[in-house]
């Protein structure tokens, strides 16, 4: 569905954020975005939004380059949450939040209210409806601001750390509402930290480092391969170390234990 | 997008004066502008304060949008005068040539374009000054320096604070009006300019509440490192005073005194060609 090729950019003429990147999303995927911090991972999710521009190559998304289009027409397809949600929400009121781009666009208030009112019972914030943003913890916000883009009805969704600074049960609550999204049918793109995310909810990942991304593959194959990990300076998750030191195969057994626990958390 | 009126990291003599030194100039040489009109004393600062500015290794790229900035606030500062006092001129320099009759009570007046022209150079003389000082000045040093001439500490540090901030809250404001684009605010040249002016007033509310919460932050981290405990502190960019920083302190209160001979000279603050 969305297929990068020979991407390069740099905010600077002298340096290269990101070189020559190709890869290919397909519809209905949950892929994550790997690489420890300015690997280049929030660029390339900048590029697709087209809030920067880039210096060589394409973006096309069915077939259609987007070279041309402007951040606001690139929204209609591709949704972007920011890392921080204090910078997306600009009215006081969760309702009015959610409703600004559909009101921009010229909707009637009926209209409207009916794609509010089902963005945020997907969102589970439909209780909340006319709270104040301002009374809403922080994983609240998130949810507020993945409404927000939700209304836009993007096909693509690029989420930035979508769990940072949640505990676990909010990050579960998240995670289970993406998936769900994704069952929907929205092609899910994460940029995380959390290698237990992505091998928990992700069937690919794009792993970046220095500009370049060095590996295409399944979470599962990244993490036997240690000479990768240690090129995209990424940590083996504890349960993987945990694995190697009782002898046992860690891929299955990282596979039992999620599923494992998915049993439990679901009682 | 690069960073407009912050800090850059150079090598140029005017990066290696200390922080107190620039701050004395800056101070100095504002005030021997603010007191003069004289068209000769302002034309010498200006290409004076041109040459610091090519010889401290900046590139016009670099301050471009800050100087177009300014540029504009002035634009409208002359206008302003011209609106609400176009005989001005007059009454300073005692003499009306009249080029021209515009409409009711406004004509081009030679003394009034001399009077503007001066009014302008002010401004020519304290930009690059003033760029200087920002941009080629750390922070951290600029807050021991404050300390140095008998400022509290903690206004130093508060102000050094905010320097170091702005290319930080310019970053902010950039990400989040990319976000209300991606929202369908437009921003773009595409739209009308009462409609940008109006739509970048949303990103404000953000804004300020990124900045809010920044400031939460910091001041809790500065609290939990014990800031404010003490009376003194010490300053890890501290750097001591060198002949240079007399250089600099000297050249700018010559200047001053070169402005203040000219005012007696002048018999007043101004510079009379038409007599």
């Amino acid at each position: 569905m969305l297929t990068v090729e020979e991407l390069s950019f740099g905010y600077t003429p002298d340096k290269e954020n990101l070189s020559d990147i190709n890869f290919t999303i397909y519809k209905g995927e949950m892929v994550s975005i790997v690489g420890k911090n300015g690997a280049g991972k929030s660029t390339l999710a900048k590029l697709l939004c087209g809030f920067v521009t880039q210096n060589h190559g394409s973006i096309t998304l069915k077939g259609r380059n987007l070279a041309d289009d402007t951040i606001k027409e690139r929204a209609g397809y591709i949704g972007y949450v920011m890392q921080n949600p204090n910078q997306m929400i600009s009215k006081p009121m969760i309702y009015d939040e959610v409703a600004m781009s559909l009101r921009l666009k010229g909707m009637t208030e009926e209209q409207v209210q009916e794609k509010v009112h089902e963005a945020l019972k997907i969102c589970g914030l439909y209780p909340f409806r006319n709270w104040p943003v301002s009374a809403l913890s922080y994983g609240q916000k998130k949810r507020v601001t993945i409404a927000s883009i939700l209304v836009q009805e993007p096909e693509i969704l690029i989420l930035d750390e979508p769990t940072a600074g949640q505990d676990f049960r909010h990050y579960t609550e998240i995670m289970e509402f993406l998936k769900e999204l994704n069952e929907r049918g929205i092609t899910v793109l994460m940029i995380t930290h959390d290698m237990h995310l992505m091998l928990e909810y992700t069937e690919r990942s794009l792993v970046f480092s220095e500009g370049h991304m060095i590996a295409d593959t399944t979470p599962a194959k990244l993490f036997s391969d240690p000479q990768l990990l240690r090129r995209a300076s990424l940590k083996e998750t504890s349960l993987f170390e945990l694995a190697k030191r009782c002898g046992l195969d860690s891929e299955s057994y990282i596979e039992k234990f999620i599923r494992y626990d998915r049993q439990v958390r679901n009682k | 997008m690069s960073a407009v009126l912050s800090y850059v990291e150079k090598d140029s003599f005017i990066h290696r004066l200390t922080g107190t030194a620039k701050l004395l100039f800056f101070v100095i040489w504002s005030i021997a502008a603010m007191i003069t009109y004289d068209t000769r004393v302002l034309a010498g600062m200006f290409f004076t304060g041109v040459v610091f500015f090519i010889l401290s290794g900046f590139k016009w790229k670099e301050v471009r949008f800050a100087v177009f900035f300014m540029a504009v606030l002035m634009g409208i500062n002359l206008i302003g005068i011209f609106l609400f006092s176009p005989e001005q001129g007059v009454k300073i320099y005692g003499t009306r040539h009249e080029l021209c009759h515009l409409f009711w009570r406004y004509s081009i007046v030679t003394e009034q374009l001399f009077y503007m022209f001066n009014f302008m150079m002010k401004y020519l003389v304290v930009i690059p000054v003033a760029l200087l000082f920002i941009m080629a000045t750390n922070p951290s040093e600029f807050a021991a320096s404050l300390n140095k001439i008998g400022v509290s500490y903690r206004v130093g540090y508060a102000v050094a604070i905010a320097l170091r901030y702005i290319p930080d809250v310019q970053r902010d404001y950039h990400e989040i009006s990319q976000a209300q684009q991606a929202r369908g605010v437009d921003l773009s040249r595409k739209d009308k300019t009462l409609e940008r002016l109006k739509n970048s007033a949303a990103i404000l509310f953000p804004l300020v509440l990124s900045s809010l919460q920044r400031i939460e932050f910091i001041s809790n981290a500065m609290e939990l490192r014990g800031f404010g405990k003490q009376k003194k502190r010490t300053w890890i960019m501290e750097k001591p005073f060198m002949k240079r920083d007399y250089a600099a302190v000297v050249f700018a209160f010559v200047t001053l005194a070169v402005s203040v001979l000219c005012m007696f000279n002048n018999g007043g603050r101004y510079f009379n060609p038409f007599l």
